[in-house]
């Protein structure tokens, strides 16, 4: 038979077990990326001394070297390294006994970081200065406007780069087999070796990353909608929120 | 009340403000004239360190002295505590409703419990003639409606001054004037206030003083009617000729 239906919904069922490594890589990494990443981008929008410049060096560092790389590089290099100042600290630890996965979750947070740091400081600029300095005269600290004032209203700007860098992210993913780590591509790349079915395995994982990246923008839609009507960009009707009437 | 001594203020080679100091008393109502470039903007940011200026010192009501250079964090709070600022365009919180504008500030920077600062918020708004528009977004509001949320945002923390920068200069002639009539009103309730503007009707009805500055130094100082009768410097005619109408005829 041409298309192997047994082993496509076998694999289908199979590959269930590695969506939560893929959902936990990019939760884990946005979770990491977004505190880390709103920093830098305010301290390169600030120009705060060293620190801007480091932001910078780090953000194209990131952007510049290809995923795989990075990932060859930590996987293939921290274990040494780790291994080297172990028994330099005179600690025993069994460094290549380590979960790759934990690899993984460092290299895509570190990435993220970056790209987000770009998303955050896009957005930033469209939050026009004139609002912090009332806020300033209002007698609002510098932390207390960018959080009142500030980040509300440069997420809604954000929220669209946001959800693309999160795709992104999702579907970069799926490179964590190179490092071992049985994710959802791995799950289907090993399943499909052992009968040569790719056709059908592929198959299955360019359905599987759809579907995830449509439930992804469904997310973002969801929360984008929310911060457009709490900031009242969404408000047709004049005075739309009664809440001190 | 209000005592600048000696500020000045470069942008790299352009200097801005030439070591200029000045004192307003409680009550009054002071227009600064001057052609654009003659520093005027840049005073009023000085002022609220907006800019850092390079030198010279700031006193608001019975505050110390404070130097602008080397003034501490604190120091600069305790100064924007007591000098309320409006801006050219407005800068309303684009996030928070009319109300929430004005209580910002109060709720935050103050510590004004909530209740108690949305009852002066709704006062300063109604006050402003915007009663009716606590639930407003700012994108809901006309440009006059925006500058009287920031007026109301400026004087409801009851500070010592009110600093204006060019508050109608982005309004069309219809919502200036409902700007400048909230500002009267204010003028009449014996607020401080500093004014940078270029309507002269406001100057003339208004304020009892008025500066002309150019090219960053104080050129003249006197009651406005006496300012555009008989100006004393040859550069106050000269600008008073271009910007009053006819031959200082002030029906504006």
């Amino acid at each position: 038979m041409f298309f192997n239906v047994s082993f496509f919904l076998q694999t289908a069922y199979d590959v269930l077990s590695g969506i939560p490594i893929t959902v936990l890589v990019v939760l884990f990494s946005l979770a990491v990326a977004f505190p880390l990443g709103l920093l830098l981008a305010i301290v390169r929008e600030k120009k705060v001394r060293f620190f801007s410049a480091a932001a910078s060096l780090y953000v194209s560092f990131m952007r510049g070297t290809p995923m795989i790389v990075q990932i060859y590089v930590v996987y293939n290099s921290m274990p040494m390294i780790l291994s080297a100042f172990f028994e330099q600290a005179g600690i025993k630890a069994d460094v290549f006994g380590i979960n790759p996965l934990l690899y993984a979750l460092i290299v895509f947070a570190l990435n993220t970081t970056a790209v987000l740091c770009e998303v955050f400081r896009s957005a930033l600029s469209t939050v026009d200065a004139g609002q912090m300095e009332a806020a300033l005269t209002n007698g609002l600290t510098e932390v207390q406007a960018y959080r009142r004032i500030i980040i509300p209203q440069m997420m809604v700007s954000a929220s669209a780069n946001l959800c693309n860098a999160s795709i992104e992210l999702l579907k970069n993913t799926s490179l964590v087999f190179y490092m071992t780590v049985m994710d959802i591509m791995g799950i289907i790349k090993t399943k499909a070796a052992l009968g040569y079915n790719y056709f059908e395995g592929y198959t299955l994982a360019f359905l599987v990353y759809l579907v995830l990246c449509y439930m992804v923008q469904g997310i973002f839609r969801t929360i984008e909608n929310r911060m457009k009507r709490k900031s009242g960009r969404l408000n047709s009707s004049p005075g739309g929120a009664k809440r001190h009437a | 009340m209000l005592n600048i001594k000696g500020i000045r203020k470069s942008f790299g080679e352009n200097e801005v403000l030439k070591e200029l100091s000045f004192q307003i008393q409680k009550g009054d109502v002071t227009v600064i004239l001057g052609p654009s470039g003659s520093g005027k903007t840049t005073l009023l940011r000085c002022i609220d360190f907006l800019e850092k200026a390079d030198e010279g010192s700031i006193c608001v009501g019975d505050s110390p002295e404070i130097h602008f250079n080397r003034a501490t964090k604190k120091e600069i709070w305790s100064v924007r505590k007591r000098i309320g600022f409006v801006f050219q365009n407005y800068n309303l919180f684009n996030n928070k409703t009319a109300l929430e504008n004005v209580t910002e500030g109060l709720i935050l920077a103050r510590r004004i419990p909530k209740p108690d600062a949305e009852k002066i918020g709704k006062e300063s708004l109604a006050k402003v003639g915007l009663g009716d528009r606590y639930d407003f977004y700012p994108n809901q509001l006309s440009g006059g409606q925006q500058q009287r949320v920031g007026i109301a945002r400026a004087m409801a923390a009851k500070p010592d001054v009110i600093l204006f920068d060019e508050p109608t200069s982005a309004l069309d002639p219809e919502l200036t004037g409902e700007v400048l009539d909230v500002m009267k009103k204010l003028a009449q309730e014996g607020i401080t206030m500093l004014v940078v503007t270029h309507e002269m009707s406001f100057a003339q009805d208004v304020a009892n003083r008025a500066i002309f500055m150019d090219k960053g130094v104080i050129v003249e100082d006197a009651p406005p009617a006496k300012m555009f009768s008989s100006p004393k410097e040859e550069r106050t005619r000269q600008f008073l000729r271009r910007i009053l109408p006819g031959d200082f005829d002030y029906s504006i």
